[in-house]
Formats: structure tokens, C-alpha cells, sequence
């Protein structure tokens, strides 16, 4: 999988990396029962506190897309399989919002009163 | 067929095929001249404690060399035309020429004998059949040296595409990428079965009779790890650099990011580049970990050495190693 975070973006590290996770899942890059890297090794290699992945590993544990456990590491759910068809909806959006010089947070904001 | 000018082609056919029939049509020939002054039967096989226990034609045992010498080398011949034995060419080529070698003075030797005798049963000695196999291993290593020599090299492959475009990093940009490599399903299962039965055929003798199987305890004891750590790895490219990793922690290798001059994606046929799966060496000072056919990572170090990984997604590996080579090129202007 291929992570990649931007210290200089306004949207929290954690969030960034969560993100990330999710692109690889509906990259395909990702599959269910792989095993994703341990926290410590990941903050090593992105130079992040250890903390910062921990807390983006529960955000995708509270999600359901993986399973943290203790020994086992961080491996990706069966859930992943659905974030695709979502993923699939999602150009139509963005082409949509760009047509209307939406910015990527604004259409994150017009989903967020949608729920 | 393989990209062979028709010079490299003939050469092929002489070492691969022509030469090893000649050695033994002469052996043939040598042999039946002899017949009238050999038993019939001819001894053809002797037992652990140097007596023949196994009687033949001469007719058999010529059929034997030439079929032998034959069939391999057409087998060879073959193989190295139309499908690319790779790094194996010109052993391969030599193995025919020593092969025949070996059968032939073997096998003449064997008959030459029991020159004189009236029955094949007199011959004893096995010591004899030994040397005359000596001399075929050594004589055949003499004549197939030079000729894997003169072989013709597998053609370098043309080479699949240039480094990948790199991946645009902003300057406090962190990346990386993971994969862990596994075995295609059918070596997975095939290892696994193969080490369940070397475990079943262990227990199995340890509980008829012990004593003679603690070897082959041994032998899996150090096979199992040496399967696992050569079939699982995993690949990590960082702003540090490129390393591939056993599973079990080692082996591993590793090569800083100022010391990679590239990386590209390649595609990887286990035998033909390789000889085989597992850490490899390939042609052209390739060291290769090679656990599956196909999309593969090629790391290029400065020092014009390379390690090939064969491994999925590795046009991101590259793009991303890339990557940091580009920005830390700008980095250091």
C-alpha cells in the first residue's frame, strides 16, 4: 500500500492517514486479510509519532474496515469489499461539484449535513 | 523461437545434440566390433558388493547410450531454440555433451571388461565399473566445459520499459509503501504439501525405527525455516530507501536511497531469468528474490548492480522511489 501524508495540509495527520487507508482499500491495493504495517513501523518509516497512526488505526477499527488485535496487528475486514461500489459513486459527485466551483471541503460539508 | 542469429542457432544444434550423438555413436560402434569376444549375455548391471546381477543384449545396451544421448540432447536442443532456457543456456547445453560423455565411456567401459570371458558371470569386480564411471564423469567434464563455453548466451531480454515516471512529492511530503509477497497459490500449496509430507514421512520413521531417521529430521529441520523465509518477504520503500525483508527477519536486503539510481517495473519469468525461485542469481549481475512469475520491482544501484523483487503493484514502488530520487535531487541543487 501506498501512504502518503502532507504535514503542511490543514486536515489532521490521523485523518490524512486514515484516508490514505481507504484509498489503498478501493485502489484494490489493499484486500481483506492483509495485514497492514505495525503503528510503530509506520511512524519509523513516515517519521510520525507513533500515537498519530495508533489513532488513525482506531478510526478505521471504529469503522469496521479493520481489526486491531493484540498480537495479530492491523489487518484489513471483509468490509473492505463494499468501499468500492461507494468509491464508484463518488466522480459523478466530484465532476458535479467542480462544475459547480465547489471546493473539496465544501462538498464535504454539503455530505456532512446530508447524514 | 528465440532471437538466435542462424550462426548462434547452428552452434546450438552441434553442442546440444550433434556433438553428444557422435561421442556416442563411436562408443556404439566400438562396442558391437567387440562382439564376437564378449559373452552373451553381457554383465549390465552390478550390485552393492561389486558382483553383476543384471544380464543384457549388447543390442540393448547400445540402444540404452544412443537413446540416452539422443533423446537428452534433442530435449535440450529444443528447449534452447524455441523456449528460452535463460540463464541455463550453455550449462544445459554442456550437461547434453557431458551426459552422453558419461554414458557412453560408462557404459563401453563396462562392456570392454568382459572382453574374452565365456560368461558374463566372471567379469566380479565392481571396482572396475567405478572407474570406467570416474573417467566418464571426469572425461565429460573436460569435453563440456569448453563446450557450454563456446555455447551461445540466452539474448538479453529487450528490456520491458524505462524507470518509471516518478511520483511529484510536495517538499514535506511523506510517503510510503508496503506490500508483503507471497507465493503463487499452487507453490503455496505445493510447499506446504511437500513439507507435510517430509513431516508425516519423518514421524512415521521416527515411530517404526528411530535411529535412521534423525538425518532426515535434521534435513526438515532446517528445510522448513529455509521455505518460509525465502517464500514470504516483505518489500518496503521509505524516505530512507528500498528493503526487502524474510518474514522471518533475514535474510534481508536493503539499499539506502542515495545509493538507487533508479527503479522501474520489469516482469519476471522464475526460470528463465532466474534458474528458479527463491533468492537468485540472475544474468547481468541481477540478484533477484523471486517467489512468483510476473510484475516485478527492479531497483538499479548507482554501482550498476540491481535487485529484482517480484512483487504486485510495483509501478506505485517505483513511481515512489522515483520520487525521492527527484526531490532529492532538487533538495541538494
Amino acid at each position: 500500500m501506498l501512504i502518503r501524508v502532507d504535514p503542511g495540509s490543514p486536515i489532521p495527520l490521523f485523518d490524512q492517514l486514515a484516508a490514505a487507508v481507504r484509498a489503498e482499500v478501493v485502489r484494490g491495493a489493499l484486500t481483506a486479510g492483509e495485514r497492514l504495517p505495525s503503528a510503530r513501523e509506520l511512524a519509523g518509516s513516515l517519521d510520525l509519532n507513533v500515537h498519530t497512526v495508533l489513532h488513525a488505526y482506531q478510526v478505521l477499527r471504529d469503522e469496521g474496515l479493520i481489526d486491531l488485535r493484540r498480537g495479530r496487528g492491523a489487518v484489513v475486514t471483509d468490509r473492505s469489499h463494499e468501499y468500492s461500489d461507494l468509491a464508484a459513486m463518488l466522480p459523478a459527485l466530484v465532476v458535479e461539484a467542480k462544475r459547480l466551483n465547489l471546493s473539496p471541503a465544501a462538498l464535504a460539508a454539503m455530505i456532512r449535513e446530508a447524514y | 523461437m528465440n532471437d538466435y542469429t542462424p550462426a548462434e542457432r547452428r552452434r546450438i544444434v552441434v553442442i546440444g545434440a550433434v556433438v553428444p550423438i557422435v561421442i556416442a555413436a563411436v562408443g556404439i560402434a566400438l562396442m558391437l566390433s567387440w562382439s564376437s569376444r564378449l559373452p552373451d549375455p553381457v554383465a549390465i548391471h552390478w550390485n552393492g558388493s561389486g558382483e553383476p546381477d543384471g544380464f543384457g543384449s549388447l543390442a540393448g545396451l547400445a540402444w540404452m547410450i544412443g537413446g540416452i544421448a539422443a533423446g537428452f540432447g534433442a530435449i535440450v536442443t529444443l528447449a534452447t531454440l524455441f523456449q528460452s532456457a535463460g540463464v541455463y543456456t550453455r550449462t544445459l547445453l554442456g550437461t547434453s555433451v557431458w551426459l552422453s560423455t558419461l554414458i557412453t565411456v560408462g557404459v563401453v567401459g563396462s562392456v570392454h571388461m568382459q572382453l574374452g570371458l565365456a560368461d558374463a558371470r566372471d567379469v566380479g569386480d565392481g571396482a572396475g565399473i567405478g572407474l570406467w564411471l570416474t573417467a566418464g564423469a571426469v572425461g565429460g567434464l573436460v569435453l563440456a566445459i569448453p563446450s557450454a563455453m563456446i555455447a551461445p548466451r540466452a539474448p538479453l531480454v529487450a528490456t520491458d520499459e524505462a524507470a518509471t515516471p516518478a511520483l511529484g512529492l510536495a517538499d514535506d511530503e511523506r510517503a510510503v509503501w508496503t506490500r508483503t509477497v507471497t507465493p503463487q497459490s499452487w507453490v503455496f500449496v505445493a510447499l506446504f504439501g511437500g513439507m507435510l509430507v517430509l513431516l508425516g514421512a519423518v514421524t512415521i520413521g521416527l515411530a517404526v525405527d528411530g535411529a535412521s531417521y534423525w538425518s532426515t529430521l535434521g534435513i526438515a529441520i532446517v528445510l522448513v525455516p529455509v521455505a518460509v523465509g525465502t517464500s514470504f518477504w516483505r518489500v518496503r520503500v521509505s524516505a530512507a530507501g528500498f528493503t526487502v525483508r524474510s518474514l522471518l527477519g533475514l535474510p534481508r536486503f536493503s539499499v539506502p536511497i542515495d545509493q538507487i539510481e533508479s527503479a522501474r517495473v520489469t516482469q519476471v519469468t522464475p526460470l528463465g531469468d532466474f534458474g528458479g525461485w527463491g533468492v537468485r542469481f540472475g544474468s547481468h549481475g541481477r540478484l533477484g528474490v523471486v517467489v512468483r512469475a510476473g510484475e516485478a520491482l527492479e531497483v538499479s544501484r548507482r554501482t550498476g548492480r540491481t535487485i529484482v523483487v517480484t512483487v504486485s503493484d510495483a509501478r506505485s514502488a517505483a513511481a515512489l522511489i522515483n520520487g525521492f530520487r527527484e526531490r532529492g535531487a532538487v533538495d541538494s541543487r
